[in-house]
């Protein structure tokens, strides 16, 4: 479950990530500045001030809203189970460092490429996909890593709010057994050896995608 | 019911305010036992000594890797447990920030240290500095300027992280939001003001660091 929850709200955040790194280059003053707001306030937001206000706060204002706009009688708190709101609130957050990212790893391809690209007739779709972003992907791959062994351990997180993951089985197991250092190191062990096998890999990945310039 | 209850968040801020104050002072406080663990954790990892080091690198590797909710959680309902002692909810909640942030502390120190060139440590050897000297004089002043960036940020994140430590049951301003949220059942406002009086102490925090960092840089 641990693995399910950061495994799915990385993919989600990174498919937010990209068009909010893009909208964070954007030439106009609006979508740009937009970009900013949401990359610093979900980058200045503890992870757990966003899971409850997604978990308790997104029904509560949902049941004002949605009467006003005609719709009556749904539920919206059937729908905001720990799982869901777990997986948007880490997506919300990552979504941020992960626009960073991107944005970082695109703008270290150098403008001559993107100039000669042109030059030779490509679009400016074409030049993002087959000349940029191929490269940038090299520069991106370790900070993502990072990012993914942080989402690996703020999943702990979701316990919270119920969520069966790892932390919240360890926690019954406890109620169960009454054996809690025992337990919650067990438990500690089975997250080190989660984030230092991604760390891990993230390192060898790293060095054999190292670009010679 | 009314939408988007201003007067309500109006009401509470005083309340909250008290809380982020807590926050800021509990993280200040880690911040500063976490640095001073990560010096001797960071001068353990570069030790001639086969076993400091490694020893030194476990300990970077197991806090970096653990939660800081497994770490809290494990500290004082586990670890109290087998050595039968009950901590003080803000010992607990300090040790574990302090513990958990020494470990990117020390490989900031690290870092900083091996930035400076070891030709610096031999003219002062060649001096007659003794190696504690050395340290002291000459390469912590130069370590400084580069370690200070990459400490603001650790503060930034711990500023947040401080969050977590309302589960042991400090009063700081996430556990007063979770209070005053229950009690007037009106989570969407307090926890948006929660975020914006985090947003407030990040935000500023990340800016003094940026300003401290330009001014910093050294003309290379």
């Amino acid at each position: 479950m641990t693995l399910k929850v950061s495994l799915l709200s990385m993919f989600l955040a990174m498919a937010i990530g990209l068009p909010l790194a893009f909208l964070r280059m954007s030439k106009h003053f609006v979508p740009r500045e937009a970009a900013v707001v949401y990359i610093e306030v979900s980058r200045g937001m503890p992870i757990l001030v966003i899971i409850f206000w997604v978990y308790w706060g997104f029904p509560e204002i949902a049941n004002q809203l949605l009467p006003l706009l005609g719709i009556k009688g749904v539920l919206v708190s059937k729908y905001m189970t720990g799982f869901v709101s777990g997986v948007i609130a880490l997506t919300l957050k990552y979504a941020g460092y992960l626009a960073e990212i991107f944005r970082a790893g695109i703008e270290a391809i150098k403008m001559g490429q993107t100039e000669a690209a042109y030059s030779l007739g490509f679009s400016k779709v074409q030049t993002m996909r087959r000349i940029v972003l191929p490269q940038a992907f090299r520069v991106i791959i370790p900070p993502t890593g990072n990012a993914f062994v942080g989402a690996l351990q703020d999943s702990a997180l979701v316990s919270i709010i119920g969520v069966n993951d790892l932390m919240r089985q360890a926690q019954l197991a406890v109620a169960d057994l009454y054996r809690p250092f025992e337990v919650f190191t067990a438990v500690a062990v089975l997250y080190l050896a989660m984030t230092i096998t991604t760390s891990k890999i993230n390192d060898y990945i790293e060095r054999k995608k190292m670009v010679i310039e | 019911m009314e939408f988007f209850d201003v007067k309500l968040i109006w009401g509470q801020s005083g309340y909250l305010a008290v809380g982020a104050t807590y926050t800021l002072g509990l993280t200040f406080l880690s911040m500063f036992i976490g640095m001073a663990i990560g010096i001797i954790i960071s001068l353990g990892r570069m030790a001639k000594n086969f076993l400091v080091r490694a020893l030194a690198s476990a300990y970077v590797d197991v806090m970096r890797g653990i939660p800081l909710l497994v770490l809290i959680i494990w500290f004082y309902f586990g670890f109290s447990m087998l050595i039968d002692y009950e901590f003080s909810p803000l010992f607990a909640g300090v040790a574990c920030l302090s513990l958990k942030y020494s470990g990117y502390l020390a490989e900031t120190f690290r870092a900083g240290i091996q930035a400076i060139e070891i030709g610096q440590s031999e003219a002062a050897f060649s001096l007659g500095f003794s190696k504690i000297q050395n340290l002291r004089r000459i390469v912590l002043p130069q370590a400084l300027r580069i370690v200070i960036p990459p400490i603001g940020n650790s503060f930034v994140s711990m500023l947040q992280d401080s969050s977590m430590v309302m589960l042991v049951g400090i009063w700081e301003l996430m556990k007063r939001g979770n209070s005053v949220a229950n009690s007037t059942l009106k989570p969407f406002e307090i926890y948006t003001t929660v975020g914006i009086f985090y947003l407030i102490m990040t935000i500023s925090a990340s800016r003094i660091n940026r300003y401290l960092e330009g001014r910093l840089k050294l003309i290379r």
